[in-house]
């Protein structure tokens, strides 16, 4: 938690995130965990796409927005900053929620991403499965300055997941 | 029987054993499939007739993109990380030459004579011509933002590049390396595809989600809608459908190329990015970057056969089947 922290406070200053070209090599991170709850309980909250400050310990709060057909949200971290995320799709059968960041000071670009909940290794438990994929900030020939590499891109995605993936079983955990 | 003649039969047998499995990869019939793995730095090599790897080269660092020569019996992978390509005599399937580029290598394809490698270089805005026989020399030519995809025309004349970044294709003239006319398309074209006979062209246009057919000839343009994020597509052999990989939608999109719509979509495994034909089975082969396998689709009953494990983010970008 403190290093994801640490890494989102280094990361405010930054290239700002643009839309526009990124470099040719995509990279992953997936994390997963068991929750002892039902999956149908964890589909709950992972899906209520405005109330990510509920299960998130980074996140203060959520605003939910619509604009057309699409809906959009912008978290406010705890660390100071905001993440603005578009809704990609919410498929209950599937327990799948898709979506992708349009805008953030985080030190990673062109990021989208599933979750997805699905039944657990036992009775009444479930197993959330966090997929990212993401692009780092340096755009040109090496040498990649500090800060806009690969592995720092990874490693706040991988911060972001696992402080999320641990207070979501908590959270799923203890409430009612 | 005593022991040491039994310890003498298993050994006898087990050659046998050991000689029969070695046989069925080094079939003279069967071609090869080159997957590039970009997180493990290695290629897989399936046999299209087992469909299984028979082998796993180690290439360069994140390797993406895949040209064969069935004339010259090589391979070559564009190594986008350390910024160089590898060169696969297909026979030993061993790494004989590594062609240093000062850039960041993606797209690779080789001209029908064989002559010359082509190769889009990413961050230099710039293809690069490489002489087959003596890879030191080099001829260069700026052409568009990020150059991804190259195809070229079976006449040996044009060149097609895609530039993702200025969302359009440069067609190069190949004798003098120089650019003919720039042909706009939908927004972050990537992959290409050239029908047999190159009368028709395709963009694979990523961020708009559509594909535009181009008449070389006419010029006429026509865009089909086809799934999230679309990287890369390909002929079927009959050159009456057009398979397209959609990777935020773990699906290929097939295309009937006279009524220019959708038909079809197929799911796949996740993140499909490269695609390939095998003319000998008219099996699609599609590298899924995200579940780290390839799918193996029937192109006559557009039904999955099966997924063959592969290695950490499989991508395979360029026609990637070699006859053996």
């Amino acid at each position: 938690m403190k290093k994801f922290l640490a890494l989102i406070a280094l990361s405010v200053g930054l290239v700002p995130f643009t839309a526009s070209a990124h470099g040719p090599t995509p990279q992953k991170v997936e994390k997963t965990v068991t929750i002892k709850a039902e999956p149908a309980k964890v589909w709950a909250i992972v899906k209520d796409f405005g109330n990510m400050q509920k299960w998130h310990p980074a996140i203060s709060a959520t605003k939910l927005e619509k604009k057309g057909g699409d809906t959009y949200r912008t978290l406010t971290l705890k660390s100071g900053g905001t993440i603005y995320e578009k809704l990609r799709s919410i498929d209950d059968a599937d327990m799948k929620l898709k979506y992708e960041i349009v805008e953030s000071q985080l030190p990673f670009t062109d990021y989208n991403s599933i979750m997805t909940v699905a039944k657990g290794p036992n009775a009444g438990e479930t197993t959330v499965t966090w997929v990212g994929r993401f692009y780092r900030l340096y755009k040109l020939n090496p040498p990649i300055p500090e800060g806009q590499d690969d592995k720092t891109a990874s490693d706040a995605v991988s911060g972001i997941y696992d402080a999320g993936l641990a207070n979501l079983k908590k959270v799923a955990e203890s409430s009612k | 029987m005593n022991i040491p003649s039994k310890i003498q039969l298993f050994i006898t047998l087990s050659i046998v054993t050991l000689t029969t499995i070695g046989c069925i990869p080094s079939d003279t019939n069967s071609h090869h499939a080159y997957i590039t793995n970009q997180g493990a730095n290695t290629v897989s090599v399936i046999d299209t007739t087992s469909n299984q790897v028979i082998k796993t080269i180690s290439v360069g660092k994140a390797p993406v993109g895949v040209a064969v020569s069935d004339k010259l019996k090589r391979v070559y992978i564009s190594n986008v990380e350390s910024q160089d390509i590898s060169v696969i005599d297909v026979s030993t399937h061993k790494v004989i030459n590594t062609i240093k580029i000062k850039g960041s290598p993606v797209g690779l394809t080789v001209s029908p004579d064989s002559k010359t490698l082509y190769v889009a270089d990413w961050f230099e805005n710039r293809i690069l011509a490489i002489n087959t026989t003596d890879t030191n020399k080099i001829r260069e030519q700026l052409v568009g933002d990020a150059p991804a995809g190259l195809v070229i025309s079976p006449d040996n004349q044009w060149l097609y590049i895609a530039n993702r970044d200025s969302n359009d294709i440069a067609v190069i003239d190949t004798a003098t390396l120089t650019i003919q006319k720039r042909i706009a398309v939908g927004k972050h074209p990537f992959g290409l595809a050239l029908s047999k006979t190159g009368e028709l062209l395709v963009s694979v246009n990523v961020q708009e989600d559509t594909i535009t057919l181009i008449n070389t000839k006419t010029k006429q343009q026509h865009t089909i809608g086809v799934g999230y994020h679309p990287y890369c597509a390909v002929f079927s052999d009959d050159q009456k459908r057009l398979y397209v990989t959609n990777t935020q939608d773990d699906s290929i999109s097939i295309i009937d190329v006279t009524t220019q719509k959708e038909i079809a979509q197929v799911d796949v495994g996740s993140t499909p990015e490269g695609i390939s034909i095998d003319q000998e089975n008219h099996h699609a082969y599609v590298a899924n970057w995200g579940s780290n396998d390839v799918s193996v689709i029937d192109t006559q009953t557009n039904k999955l056969v099966t997924t063959i494990k592969t290695g950490d983010k499989s991508r395979a970008f360029g026609q990637f089947i070699i006859k053996r």
